[in-house]
């Protein structure tokens, strides 16, 4: 086993909510300010920012609100959802290699129409680059790509809409536990099925929450994270990964179609860790859509290649008694969709021993990004 | 190039969409694998009564003039 030697020594958040009724700029600096005091650092020790470009608020806002008189480190991660553990990834790195000794890395969303809403419905009636061979004919919508994904999936590896619906009620029933969490009334398969359709075979149900609400942590070395009064989560490694013929969420061209950017993500992840699937007791798996949950499934070594669905069915991706529970406070599918920050956050408290579905003598927890776009994963361990 | 492929997969869009799709819903929209170079796929829309919609239903290239300017392939469905 190894280690990129930094540490999640700080967690902190707001609540999360369907109309949160503060700006992004606001939020953002009480989660960050939260995770700051969850740590016990002060703001004027953070020398790093880091960030992904689903995140408007600023490095230069962030300093100067919380008050960070030598900002010597800051970067952003491209890719949206893909990049949330891609930023784990750089502060760890900003670490290693002396550039900065404190780093926060954040993610902020207000969803209102005020704040720019859904980024699909700003499509204009002219499109440029890859979207032009997509967008004319009204695939538009992220929910649209991932069903070409799911249908050819299906179709290939006999795939079903209630193995769908299983990732979905397996991230219910674990919201159910988490009071933080926007939907926890229960959800069976039937109400699944139930569902109204949003871009067949795909229906409400297989889709994330709209939500607002931010995140934060705090990165330290792991030399530093042993004095601190937090249990680290220290990071094993982090890795980023991209297809060769990767077309805006889907592998359009080319002998792999089923692929996404995970393949190459998870072959470099575990590499890097010096550890194996088997040896992941809990995974925070990026689930915008259900489909990407049972893609992971494989793509991440849980299963061989088309056996996804048939993993996720049966109670396997719940918890307490599943082989592998998922989304532990109820993912983006029933928790919240924060672009994935929130499965981070999960992650750290797995570790910490305080999620509310707490996955009993847990060594390694798996967390991934946006499958289905340039991603990144990283593996977080009890120190 | 003979302008003919197979469906290689398929979603059908409910609402909401955006407004100029808005009075196509049920919107199918198609994946095609061309004939001549199975690894190139195109995104299009279908003719309305061709044969059923279907993976691996062969297809063929028809155009759709949206503007006088511009004209956008479409794809009848083979019985």
């Amino acid at each position: 086993m190894r280690s990129t030697g930094a540490a999640i020594v700080g967690i902190g958040q707001t609540e999360f909510s369907f109309n949160i009724g503060r700006s992004e700029r606001t939020i953002a600096l009480e989660a960050i300010r939260a995770a700051l005091d969850d740590a016990g650092v002060s703001p004027r020790e953070v020398d790093g920012l880091v960030r992904f470009n689903m995140e408007n608020t600023t490095e230069v806002e962030i300093a100067r609100n919380i008050g960070i008189p030598n900002l010597r480190f800051f970067g952003e991660i491209g890719y949206g959802g893909g990049g949330a553990c891609a930023t784990i990834g750089h502060a760890a790195m900003a670490i290693a290699t002396g550039r900065a000794s404190v780093v926060v890395c954040w993610r902020a969303r207000n969803r209102s129409k005020a704040a720019g809403g859904r980024p699909w419905e700003a499509t204009g009636m002219k499109v440029g680059g890859d979207g032009q061979f997509s967008a004319p004919f009204g695939l538009v919508r992220p929910v649209d790509q991932i069903a070409m994904v799911a249908r050819r999936h299906m179709y290939e590896f006999g795939t079903t809409e209630r193995q769908l619906g299983a990732v979905a009620v397996a991230c219910r029933k674990h919201a159910a536990r988490n009071p933080n969490a926007c939907k926890r009334e229960p959800m069976t398969l039937e109400d699944h099925a139930a569902s109204r359709l949003v871009s067949e075979p795909l229906r409400k149900l297989d889709c994330c929450l709209e939500t607002d609400g931010a995140l934060a942590v705090v990165v330290v070395s792991a030399e530093r994270a042993r004095d601190m009064k937090n249990r680290p989560a220290l990071i094993l490694a982090v890795s980023q990964g991209t297809g060769t013929e990767h077309v805006v969420m889907t592998n359009y061209h080319g002998p792999r179609f089923l692929e996404t950017p995970s393949v190459e993500c998870a072959r470099d992840l575990f590499a890097a860790a010096g550890v194996q699937p088997k040896d992941i007791g809990c995974a925070q798996f990026y689930d915008a859509f259900t489909p990407l949950v049972i893609l992971s499934l494989e793509e991440y070594g849980f299963c061989p290649r088309g056996e996804g669905g048939r993993f996720a069915e049966g109670g396997r991706l719940e918890w307490p008694d599943g082989e592998l529970p998922i989304d532990t406070s109820g993912g983006g599918l029933s928790e919240a969709y924060v672009h994935g920050y929130n499965l981070i956050v999960e992650g750290v408290r797995q570790i910490r021993g305080t999620s509310t579905a707490q996955v009993a003598d847990l060594e390694l927890c798996l967390v991934t990004s946006g499958a289905g776009v340039p991603t990144s994963a990283l593996i977080l361990a009890r120190a | 190039m003979t302008g003919k492929g197979t469906i290689y997969s398929f979603v059908i869009a409910h609402p909401p969409v955006l407004p100029p799709f808005a009075g196509k819903t049920p919107l199918p929209i198609v994946l095609v694998q061309l004939e001549e170079h199975p690894s190139l796929r195109m995104i299009g829309n279908i003719v309305a009564g061709g044969g059923e919609l279907a993976i691996g239903a062969r297809v063929e290239v028809a155009f759709s003039d949206v503007t006088p300017e511009v004209s956008l392939p479409v794809w009848r469905i083979l019985p």
